[in-house]
């Protein structure tokens, strides 16, 4: 069974989080979403999901397993942080464009000016404005005599 | 009885005496003063201070007005140093590499044979080689230091001003992107 993946689920420790929450949840609050811990709340709230059952635990479960598992994550270094919306947002880029189950991991580096380096199991994409700029040195430089 | 009014005359002449002496220095005290030596002299350096001290506050506004524009002259300046260094090193590096190959070719290169021509042709390209190599230091160093230059001012860019940029250079590459990750998921 699939489910969707809210954008404020960006990062891999909150899908742990989930996890254990959906494993230690009661079934004396299965019928009370307001008891539930917030960040299951906020998954079952974005897959219509109002009431459990042991089936809907057992499932959810298996679910956020196999998305520790299989799900991709993609390391971010940022010149500058973005806010939790912000982050929401980006996410969700990346879950359009690149992979649904995308998760991601954001570190800073100021140095990079603007930008990032986007890092995947394979390969390092630099896509910082420092890169850019020493990339293209000689026709900067070319510029600055040429006055 | 002649002494007696004679002495009596006298009398009101001194008190006539007395009495217009009087009135002669209360005269003299109502007129206004004329200032001391030492009145004049500190007035004129009172004057004197205050048209210094205007003048050096312009000079002051004057340097402050161009203190911006002294950071864009140093930073020029610095261009220069590493530019004229590079460019001596550059000269004094061809001058040695000339003087190498001239003794090495100077036997064939008045000769006019093929092998003349071929010595004359390596010879330019190993000058043009030198010179090629010295410019791209000079520009490599030029660039770094207006990357560096541009770091230190701009570095603090926060997250909604680079945005753009971001998603324009990830949009740019989602493609690549797109199919490392497929290649990486089981």
């Amino acid at each position: 069974m699939g489910y969707r993946l809210p954008n404020t689920f960006s990062r891999r420790q909150q899908l742990e989080r989930v996890l254990d929450q959906v494993q230690k949840l009661k079934p004396a609050v299965f019928d009370t979403a307001q008891k539930w811990p917030l960040e299951l709340q906020e998954f079952t709230q974005a897959n219509n999901i109002s009431v459990f059952t042991t089936t809907t635990q057992a499932n959810l479960a298996s679910y956020f397993k196999r998305l520790l598992q299989s799900a991709p994550q993609i390391s971010l270094v940022m010149a500058a942080l973005p806010n939790s919306e912000e982050q929401a947002e980006l996410i969700g880029w990346l879950r359009s464009h690149i992979h649904p189950q995308a998760f991601m991991h954001i570190a800073q580096n100021s140095d990079l000016l603007a930008g990032c380096i986007v890092r995947t199991d394979n390969m390092v994409y630099d896509f910082s404005l420092r890169s850019s700029l020493f990339a293209q040195s000689d026709s900067l430089a070319m510029r600055l005599q040429n006055g | 009885m002649l002494f007696f009014i004679l002495l009596l005359v006298m009398i009101v002449v001194v008190i006539v005496l007395i009495f217009v002496l009087l009135l002669a220095l209360d005269k003299k005290d109502s007129s206004p003063k004329k200032p001391t030596p030492i009145e004049l002299t500190n007035a004129k350096a009172k004057e004197q201070f205050n048209t210094v001290l205007a003048e050096q506050t312009m000079s002051l506004q004057k340097k402050l007005l161009t203190s911006a524009d002294d950071i864009n002259k140093t930073f020029i300046v610095s261009l220069e140093k590493i530019t004229n260094t590079q460019l001596k090193e550059f000269t004094a590096a061809t001058r040695v590499i000339l003087q190498k190959t001239m003794t090495d070719l100077q036997s064939v290169a008045s000769e006019n044979t093929e092998a003349a021509q071929q010595a004359r042709v390596t010879l330019a390209t190993v000058t043009t080689e030198a010179k090629v190599t010295a410019m791209k230091k000079v520009d490599s160093q030029i660039a770094e230091l207006m990357i560096s230059y541009l770091v230190e001012v701009a570095g603090t860019l926060d997250y909604q001003q680079q945005k753009d940029y971001l998603y324009t250079a990830l949009d740019s590459h989602k493609d690549e992107l797109k199919k490392d990750i497929e290649k990486s998921v089981v």
